[in-house]
């Protein structure tokens, strides 16, 4: 659904914040995009959303140059920002305004998910929270039926139960025809949503894994003292022990995958992490 | 024909989304442009004791020596010749109403370049390019001056009305008056110059657009002004006053007869030749729609 090869972005050439980026994105997949802040997660975002132009490389997306802004390719995917536009009016009114230019929009669906986000649809984007607001929006996001949907930060701003919430209504609207790219340093977040991570650091991609690949390569172990293993390749404290990933593949005595330890090790051993990642893909290729 | 068909439905769901959510600003412009409008009207000169004279001695002759522009308000207003004073007034407020509020009406226009959030939404809803430029320069150039002129006869007919109930016999500003659809016409120029400006400028666009065009009229009567005095130093300006006078313009340069100079010259060459400015105007609107398209969020 998007193809990205060797894209470069910089607002100086001195100082580039995207750098040979290559990436395939498939449908059906919830990918979740990782990174420090700085990184160029929303950098990388906009290429897609079109609002940024790249300074080298392609990128399609659903056969679509973004940078052209077309009709058919702005109706296939929305934009779900860290900080989205709230108009003034009601969302009756929001939702009567910009719902036409969305095809597929169903204001059913998008009343349906306003009851499970527990917003109340008669209010104005004035009178709430913007964690209501934030709610609100990412419902319109959905209710428009895009093909594509690319979230940044969603969960910012939203309180536990909306978070529950979120990952509950995320699950149940992907299939295979949608693609869903959510960012967020907010690892937790992200346990049990996505499909695959993709991590942008100092501007390049280190992984670009879906989760069964990442599980073929690493085993994430508990551990009750500090571990002495030297081919652990990170371990970090937590409450109760020791958390650590080692080469090695998933299996019943090993643990889920961390995120937050993922993220942490592939910063820590980043050039080992991504010759042991490769090769898993390599192999997973053939 | 189905294609042309949704072209123009998603122009119009621009449109109304651009009017739904500008709403407030532009009802503050029009607001106070008509409330401007209707002080001057109402207020011949700057001072309460003057306003009860007026409004109590409906022909009573003031003598505003500080600032023609006063003086020519308060002579439309007060010591009116004939049935003519009122269309006179209404020769100087139409058009710098229609300018001034239309200055201000294009800058609201592309508010959302001046903020991240709203020119992100608007760059990613699913519209065409031409079309959302298209919206705006609809806006711009047709839905403007029509409502504007819609207003102003609603103006027009209130100070009429205003008029009559003191026993004047004003004449009655009609739709049709060749006055207003000259200066419409003027505007449709001036308009496309306006709206490639707004579009220029991303933060403070208002305050920028009109400090901008502040600064091309000065630009101009420098450059006119040392144009006349190097070619024409005899220059005759008597026999222009008359229109001088009629075309409302003023320099921000010099205060003696090379006003008249440059002011003729400027108004007749560069600012208000029809094919100088439809030429400017066209040049601008390309530079919008080039501005468009590079637009990034």
């Amino acid at each position: 659904m998007i193809e990205i090869t060797d894209l470069g972005f910089h607002y100086t050439p001195r100082a580039p914040i995207l750098r040979g980026v290559t990436t395939q994105l498939r449908g059906g997949m919830i990918y979740g995009l990782l990174g420090k802040n700085g990184a160029g997660k929303t950098t990388f975002l906009k290429i897609i959303m079109g609002l940024l132009r790249p300074n080298s490389g392609e990128i399609r997306v659903k056969g679509y140059n973004p940078t052209r802004r077309q009709t058919a390719f702005l109706s296939s995917i929305f934009y779900v920002p860290e900080d989205p536009f709230f108009p003034s009016g009601s969302l009756r009114r929001f939702v009567q305004s910009y719902g036409p230019f969305y095809p597929s929009f169903s204001k059913a669906l998008f009343f349906e998910l306003l009851e499970i986000f527990e917003v109340d649809r008669s209010v104005s984007f004035s009178s709430i929270s913007f964690g209501q607001r934030k709610k609100a929006f990412i419902a319109f996001a959905i209710a428009c039926q895009t093909n594509i949907i690319v979230m940044d930060e969603p969960t910012n701003g939203l309180d536990i139960p909306s978070k529950r919430q979120f990952r509950k209504v995320i699950n149940h609207v992907i299939n295979d025809s949608r693609l869903m790219i959510i960012s967020s340093h907010q690892i937790r977040d992200l346990h049990s949503l996505i499909d695959a991570v993709i991590m942008v650091d100092e501007g390049e991609i280190l992984i670009d894994h879906s989760l069964p690949e990442i599980e073929e390569c690493l085993r994430f172990e508990v551990f009750r003292s500090e571990p002495g293993d030297e081919d652990l390749l990170y371990y970090e404290r937590v409450p109760g022990g020791y958390l650590g990933v080692r080469a090695g593949r998933y299996d019943h005595s090993s643990l889920e995958i961390d995120l937050e330890i993922l993220f942490n090790a592939t910063l820590d051993r980043r050039d080992h992490m991504k010759v042991l990642l490769h090769k898993t893909q390599d192999y997973a290729q053939a | 024909m189905l294609r042309l068909n949704t072209h123009m439905r998603r122009v119009g769901w621009l449109m109304t989304t651009e009017m739904l959510y500008k709403w407030r600003q532009l009802l503050l412009v029009f607001g106070i442009g008509f409330a401007l409008l209707m002080l001057y009207y109402l207020v011949p000169a700057f001072s309460i004791s003057d306003l009860i004279r007026g409004l109590t001695n409906p022909n009573t002759t003031f003598n505003f020596s500080s600032s023609r522009t006063i003086y020519s308000v308060g002579r439309a207003f007060i010591n009116v010749p004939d049935s003519y004073g009122l269309l006179k007034y209404h020769i100087t407020y139409f058009p710098l109403a229609l300018y001034g509020i239309g200055l201000l009406f294009n800058s609201i226009l592309f508010s959302e370049y001046g903020d991240t959030m709203s020119r992100r939404f608007h760059l990613s809803l699913p519209a065409s390019i031409p079309e959302k430029w298209g919206a705006k320069v609809i806006l711009s150039l047709v839905v403007f001056p029509l409502a504007f002129l819609l207003l102003y006869q609603l103006y027009a007919l209130i100070t009429y009305q205003w008029g009559a109930l003191r026993g004047m016999n004003y004449v009655r500003l009609s739709l049709l008056d060749p006055l207003l659809w000259h200066h419409v016409g003027y505007y449709l120029l001036y308009g496309g110059i306006f709206f490639g400006l707004a579009s220029c400028f991303k933060k403070y666009g208002i305050v920028k657009v009109v400090l901008f065009f502040i600064g091309i009229r000065l630009a101009t009567s420098i450059l006119m002004s040392i144009i006349m005095i190097i070619l024409l130093p005899d220059f005759d300006t008597d026999q222009l006053s008359d229109f001088f006078s009629l075309s409302g313009y003023r320099s921000f340069v010099f205060d003696n007869e090379h006003s008249f100079k440059e002011g003729f010259i400027s108004h007749n060459l560069l600012l208000s030749n029809p094919w100088i400015l439809g030429v400017v105007a066209i040049l601008s609107l390309i530079l919008s729609y080039l501005k468009y398209q590079e637009l990034e969020a």
